[in-house]
């Protein structure tokens, strides 16, 4: 692997470290499996690139973005609380309804940005400390937040439903806001992803889940779940690892990865990472 | 306080599963009274706590709580009133969660939640002193997470919690029927201390006829959704707990001469 390589791992882990962050706090904090997150990266993604293209200030881009996640959390949240519909099957039918919807705020199936002015332009070192900055910041506010009386909220809800409400917790909201906050950090890492990789396309979320899902499992692999600063710096951690892996994997010749493995590889270290500490046990028992 | 009026609830109506769990229950419940509620398997004992913390709503009926219509009120807006403690250790706070996070989830019952921190130093002196009170050897531990704690030392916990917001009324479902004879009687005592403590209205079910007479202020017998005893004052002092067993018994008994007679000839 050489220094462009790893570089570009580095800035992949970062990017995805923030899907890592979103898919952490709706299956880890809220116990809530959310597929949404397919949809809502190339949401983010789209509605950044056809603002820019527009014209428009690349932080505004960005803020559009996320508000274009957080109501497509809401719509899942919407569809299991009100609905009563199945939390994987409300997600699926969010991200399916999303293909539709990026199609039409791109008004065709991908853009490349060339001309535009992004966050990153100008910027000599690259987008890596920009990113690196991002992340920390918002690693701080997640951390400020779940120790805030709603996020203790929160994370009540996702771990005993039954106890949150005899304590007076509005616990479909917590979802709402949860789903909401989880997939606007999905939909501003499609947003950056855009605007550093210079280009959108409607096929860029799939296996969004399943690679935050990597990310989130490999980083609880090295931490214990309860400090809540290090869980999340976990996410991150796990996510970088995974490319660096990944980048790897594809490089030694003799494994015989093509790029188009990665989705099969990526499924195969998520099974792995969720067996292993199962054969584990089995094993002590 | 509380107020039942003509509380009808029933599961699966219209199935062949269809069951009258509770049958036209009328109650008034006093500020201040300790009610020890009994009863068999399926009496409806617990139905009716479900019904006052709004886990469930009635099938039919009314429910005021200080005079106010709190019938489908969800539980969550009801936690300002009420507040309980489960039978299942587990089911009363968050494993993962610490002694100090679970209390402060409790303290906020009722309140309105924001962004401000959810502990801060003077949550902890207020949880530190209420763990010492209990002497459990907890008071050094508020960042222990609860999982780590005994069946016994959760169940303290969780009552305590049940008494850290303002709630006035306190529901107990069987709360030590999971712990052994020895832990059990250690929270039963802790129990009565808050309860005097705090002057709260408490609900009460136990299997157990001996602490259904031995606290409290007032028994209430289920049987087949019906109230179907109610003692309280002298009447309550004089009986012991072979007479209430025996009437206990009478009660079930005289429901089912029908089948008997039938059976019998």
């Amino acid at each position: 692997m050489n220094m462009l390589q790893f570089l570009g791992s580095l800035e992949l882990g970062l990017l995805y470290g923030i899907v890592a962050l979103g898919v952490y706090l709706s299956f880890r904090v809220l116990d809530f499996p959310d597929l949404t997150v397919d949809g809502s990266f190339p949401l983010g993604a789209a509605i950044t690139a056809t603002l820019l293209t527009l014209n428009c200030d690349p932080w505004l881009a960005i803020a559009g973005a996320m508000i274009g996640g957080f109501i497509a959390g809401l719509m899942t949240a919407w569809l299991n609380v009100r609905w009563k519909l199945l939390h994987l099957l409300a997600g699926i039918l969010t991200m399916t309804s999303l293909y539709s919807v990026n199609l039409r705020i791109m008004g065709q199936s991908n853009i490349a940005l060339v001309e535009e002015k992004t966050i990153f332009t100008g910027i000599a070192a690259g987008p890596l400390p920009l990113l690196s900055i991002i992340v920390l910041v918002i690693i701080l506010l997640l951390w400020r937040f779940l120790r805030s009386e709603i996020g203790l909220a929160m994370r009540a809800t996702g771990e005993n439903p039954k106890m949150a409400l005899a304590q007076g917790i509005c616990t479909s909201r917590m979802i709402f806001l949860g789903l909401g906050i989880s997939n606007s950090l999905v939909a501003l890492a499609g947003a950056l992803f855009a605007q550093s990789q210079g280009f959108s396309d409607t096929t860029m979320g799939i296996g969004t889940i399943v690679i935050g899902l990597a990310s989130v499992i490999m980083g609880e692999v090295f931490v214990s779940r309860s400090r809540i600063l290090l869980a999340l710096a976990a996410c991150v951690g796990g996510s970088i690892l995974y490319r660096l892996l990944i980048s790897f994997a594809f490089n030694v010749k003799e494994f015989g990865f093509q790029a188009s493995d990665l989705n099969f590889v990526t499924a195969f270290l998520v099974a792995l990472a969720m067996i292993l500490p199962r054969l584990r046990k089995r094993a002590d028992a | 306080m509380i107020h039942l009026h003509n509380i009808n609830m029933v599961f699966y109506p219209g199935t062949v599963l269809e069951k009258k769990a509770l049958k036209n229950i009328n109650l008034t419940i006093e500020k201040g009274e300790f009610i020890t509620v009994i009863g068999g398997n399926g009496a409806g004992k617990s139905t009716l706590l479900r019904v006052i913390t709004g886990d469930l709503f009635p099938t039919r009926g009314k429910i005021l709580i200080n005079n106010q219509d709190v019938t489908t009120t969800p539980p969550e807006k009801r936690a300002r009133f009420v507040s309980q403690v489960f039978q299942d250790p587990r089911a009363g706070a968050c494993p993962n969660l610490t002694i100090e996070e679970n209390m402060a989830l409790a303290v906020m019952r009722g309140k309105k939640r924001g962004l401000g921190m959810a502990l801060t130093p003077f949550h902890r002196q207020q949880f530190q002193e209420a763990l010492a009170s209990v002497k459990l050897g907890l008071e050094g531990r508020l960042g222990t997470p609860l999982g780590m704690l005994s069946g016994g030392q959760r169940q303290a916990i969780s009552l305590l919690m049940s008494v850290l917001g303002p709630s006035e009324i306190l529901v107990l479902d069987e709360h030590t029927a999971a712990l052994d004879p020895k832990t059990s009687s250690s929270i039963l005592k802790l129990t009565e201390q808050l309860i005097a403590e705090k002057k709260l209205t408490v609900l009460m079910v136990t299997h157990s006829m001996h602490q259904a007479l031995l606290m409290g202020s007032r028994t209430l017998m289920f049987n087949e959704g019906k109230i179907v005893l109610d003692f309280q004052g002298n009447e309550r002092k004089k009986l012991n707990e072979e007479e209430l067993l025996k009437i206990f018994k009478q009660k079930i008994n005289e429901e089912y001469t029908g089948d008997e007679f039938i059976l019998n000839n």
